[in-house]
């Protein structure tokens, strides 16, 4: 709404965030977990707001001798993410 | 040795300590009721919890103890207890007087009677005589005897209470005069002084004359046996303290003088319905919460039986009141002064935030838009009383408390008015220091990063990257392209907003500058929205705008967009809309599949977002759009489009019934001109041709389960126009269908078989038929 974007929307990282509203994306937090959904909202710490989101987190089996590692997924209608556990936003396809 | 001089001994090594002794006669006997605990080894052995610390203490700077300090275990004086000396003698002074009131007097008329021996006595006395708290003894003496049984031990000094026998002899001699009682306090000196002290620590010799004048069934002995007899009577007495042996004695002396033992606490007995005396009942929660109990226990043992249980039964109540007032003030005086002001100035914002419209409209934007809409979606129903005091704070209410809002509202106001005017830094740099300091407050929050921006060639760069990727139209140009939308759209309905704000009409030049901001906003918006790119018909390149319109949130702003355009932009979006038709994503996707009966879910949704938000724009402008427009839209339909695969979606035909539908309104309004009329009916028969052999492709498949409303809407905008052997070709089309349908409606459950009838009657309507005929 500043006069400034009126020229040239992109000034800051965070104005190509701005270009996924409403926009499939995926977003990586820490903790090894993987969010894919709807992107609401957002704001200037990226805090997140997510709608139709499908969560992944990865757990590394304990056992010493067995290393793979299990999913979990998570569904959720909506999300808020706050922005000091992301990691990275993405846009994807919607797929 | 202890520092001094004191035992420091187990208390059983030692012994008791004389309870007689003056430092200690006060303290009440709390287990006076038990009969002989001595030997009770259930409690717990001092040896057993002692830790043994006192032994490592060095003491051997203690030797000269004694005589620093006078020690020796056993001659502690007693003349320093001024106060228990004193306190002994307080009750019994007063005692003195009243007997010897009592005996001066009125002799005869308080022995004559022997059952209620103090009755006449009392009632003889002049009030003035009696201290205000003074003891009822009728009531007293009345109920004790029955009500507390006394113990076994006290049974022998008991009997000689009973007055029957005896008191007709020794009510002359009871009392004794004031020189009487004078001679024999001189005549006890004697044998006190020689009396070994420790021996006798018991009662001062106050408390001696006391109990000469107090206690007739004591001394009745005396009188004729000296002082000794008494003396011996005290000697016990205080040995029978010693051992525990206090209580039974105290109840007894208690029946015989009630009003003697004022402030020494006796069992209750049954009527208190506790075995503790009364003053541990009401010692406890003064203990606790430090609140003096109500009335003194000695009060108590004045009242009656009934009284008495009433009293003890409001103590209750009121000790069970104190205990709750208790804990809900246990966190008093937690939050100091400044921190109540603190949350008062909180509240306080917050009240005028709420309360001024002016802020609500910036705070609560958000909220205020909302409620709006959801207004005009229902505009029967009136906002809620929330949203009506919230909104329009000028509803009515409480005019008082009203005013006092509105009062310290404008306060509050002033207040803020001048926080807000103070300039804000949001940097402080202090002298001498490296760096700045920056503060944050909920407006502003302190910036996480502070990038420098780069005005003028960012700016640059990105323009030039915008203007060549530009018929790349990549994802990202076309996401760009739609938050610019955005941002004009957002600055024109900003400004749209603020012409609430203009001033009334008189002051032109205001407005002119408002208005002339407005067109620049406007067409700031329509550059953005790309319409006016040129079509080019041979390039693959999918027009710009037809583009972002295949994006969700696009399509969410058309409606928004439509509002500022003008009549001419509106055709213009319109037009560009209908030459793309065929291309434009909901119809392209909108095409079932051979095999498929379902479009995908995603399609779906975009089918119906378009229908609820872009759809409603279009139908509203076209339905008021000239016959013309109409034939103009139709003829670049039919010239530029496949119509064929448009009349197989759901968006395509909503565009070929809304026009159809439109050009027949005007037709039988009969305002339009012949010219147009016959144009039109080319227009229509050329439509009809196209879509001849086509009718049932209309239809969804499976059109049995989903909603074909759409389809009976079509064909019955197509019906009514049409000529008399176009009815039939129609008919003849779909009289299939038709049938289907209405077999259908009749099976189905009836709500839905109703919907399906309606609809297939729709088209039958339209040519002069009804679904009844048929069935």
């Amino acid at each position: 709404m500043s006069d400034a974007d009126d020229s040239n929307p992109i000034q800051e990282p965070l104005d190509l965030v701005r270009l996924s509203l409403d926009e499939h994306v995926f977003v990586k937090l820490r903790g090894d977990r993987e969010l894919r959904g709807r992107l609401h909202a957002y704001d200037s710490h990226c805090n997140l707001v997510l709608g139709e989101v499908e969560e992944t987190i990865y757990v590394v089996n304990d056992d010493e001798d067995d290393d793979s590692v299990k999913t979990i997924k998570n569904n959720s209608e909506m999300l808020f993410v706050r922005g000091d556990s992301v990691v990275l936003i993405s846009p994807q396809s919607q797929s | 040795m202890s520092f001094f001089g004191f035992d420091t001994g187990p208390l059983r090594d030692r012994g008791q300590h004389p309870a007689t002794a003056p430092g200690f006669s006060q303290i009440p006997d709390h287990f006076a009721s038990r009969p002989n605990d001595d030997d009770d080894d259930d409690g717990i052995d001092f040896e057993d919890t002692y830790d043994g610390l006192g032994d490592a203490l060095d003491e051997k700077d203690d030797a000269f103890n004694d005589e620093t300090f006078g020690g020796g275990d056993d001659k502690i004086g007693k003349d320093f207890d001024f106060h228990g000396q004193t306190a002994k003698v307080a009750d019994a002074m007063d005692e003195e007087h009243e007997v010897f009131n009592r005996s001066a007097r009125k002799p005869s008329v308080v022995h004559s009677a022997s059952t209620q021996q103090q009755q006449p006595s009392r009632q003889a006395l002049p009030p003035a005589h009696v201290p205000a708290l003074r003891p009822d003894m009728s009531l007293w003496g009345g109920t004790t005897i029955s009500s507390t049984p006394p113990p076994p031990p006290a049974a022998e000094i008991h009997r000689e209470q009973t007055p029957s026998a005896r008191a007709p002899t020794q009510n002359v001699k009871k009392y004794m005069s004031l020189d009487e009682v004078e001679a024999e306090i001189l005549m006890s000196q004697k044998p006190l002084v020689m009396a070994p002290q420790p021996v006798f620590q018991g009662p001062p010799p106050q408390q001696v004359h006391q109990y000469i004048h107090q206690q007739p069934d004591f001394h009745q002995i005396p009188q004729h046996g000296g002082f000794s007899m008494q003396m011996q009577n005290m000697l016990r007495g205080s040995q029978q303290q010693q051992q525990h042996m206090q209580a039974p004695q105290m109840i007894h002396q208690q029946q015989q003088h009630p009003d003697h033992l004022r402030g020494i606490p006796t069992p209750v007995g049954p009527a208190g319905g506790a075995r503790l005396p009364p003053h541990e009942q009401l010692q406890e929660p003064r203990n606790v919460y430090g609140m003096a109990p109500h009335a003194p226990a000695s009060q108590l043992q004045n009242m009656s039986e009934i009284e008495r249980t009433r009293f003890l039964e409001d103590e209750r109540k009121r000790l069970k009141r104190n205990h709750k007032i208790a804990q809900l003030a246990r966190y008093n005086g937690l939050m100091t002064p400044n921190d109540k002001n603190f949350i008062t100035r909180i509240q306080l914002q917050q009240l005028v935030s709420i309360n001024n419209a002016d802020d609500a409209a910036n705070e609560d934007f958000y909220y205020i838009v909302h409620s709006a809409i959801r207004a005009r979606a229902n505009p029967t129903q009136p906002l809620n009383q929330f949203a009506q005091t919230y909104l329009y704070r000028q509803g009515r209410g409480n005019r008082r408390q009203d005013n006092h809002l509105h009062r310290m509202e404008q306060q509050v106001q002033r207040a803020v008015a001048a926080a807000k005017a103070r300039p804000k830094a949001s940097q402080l740099v202090l002298e001498g220091s490296l760096g700045k300091i920056s503060f944050s407050n909920v407006k502003t929050p302190r910036p996480m990063l502070n990038i420098k921006k780069n005005e003028t060639g960012v700016g640059e760069q990105v323009r030039k990257t915008q203007r060549s990727t530009i018929s790349g139209a990549g994802k990202k140009t076309l996401l760009l392209t739609i938050e610019n939308v955005y941002n004009a759209l957002l600055n024109l309905e900003c400004h749209e907003r603020d012409r609430g704000k203009l001033p009334p009409p008189p002051e032109t030049n205001i407005h002119t500058e408002w208005e002339a901001k407005r067109q620049l906003l406007v067409s700031k918006l329509w550059q953005e929205l790309k319409i006016m790119s040129p079509i080019d018909p041979s390039s693959n390149q999918t027009h710009p705008f037809i583009a972002i319109l295949s994006y969700t949130k696009m399509k969410r702003a058309i409606q928004r967009i439509f509002r500022h355009l003008d009549e001419e932009q509106r055709v213009t979006v319109l037009t560009m809309i209908v030459v793309h038709l065929d291309i434009l994503d909901v119809v392209k996707n909108g095409v079932y599949q051979p095999h498929e009966t379902t479009l995908p879910s995603a399609t779906r949704e975009e089918i119906d977002l378009f229908a609820s938000t872009v759809l409603p724009s279009l139908i509203s402008y076209v339905y008021e759009a000239p016959l013309r427009i109409v034939i103009g839209l139709l003829g670049i339909l039919l010239e530029r489009v496949d119509v064929v695969l448009v009349s197989k979606t759901k968006i395509g035909l909503a565009f070929l019934t809304m026009f159809s539908s439109r050009a027949e309104i005007v037709k039988q309004s009969g305002k339009a001109n012949e010219n147009e009329l016959a144009q039109w009916q080319a227009m229509y028969d050329r439509l009809f041709e196209t879509l001849q052999g086509h009718w049932m492709g209309c239809f969804p498949p499976n059109g049995m389960a989903v909603d074909d409303v759409y389809v009976w809407q079509f064909l019955a905008s197509v019906a009514v126009g049409a000529s008399m052997p176009q009815q039939q070709m129609l008919v003849g089309a779909v009289k299939d269908r038709v049938m289907e349908n209405v077999m259908a409606s009749k099976t189905l459950p009836a709500e839905i078989g109703t919907q399906k009838s309606a609809n297939v009657n729709l088209f039958m309507r339209a040519i002069g038929l009804d679904v009844e005929l048929l069935g």
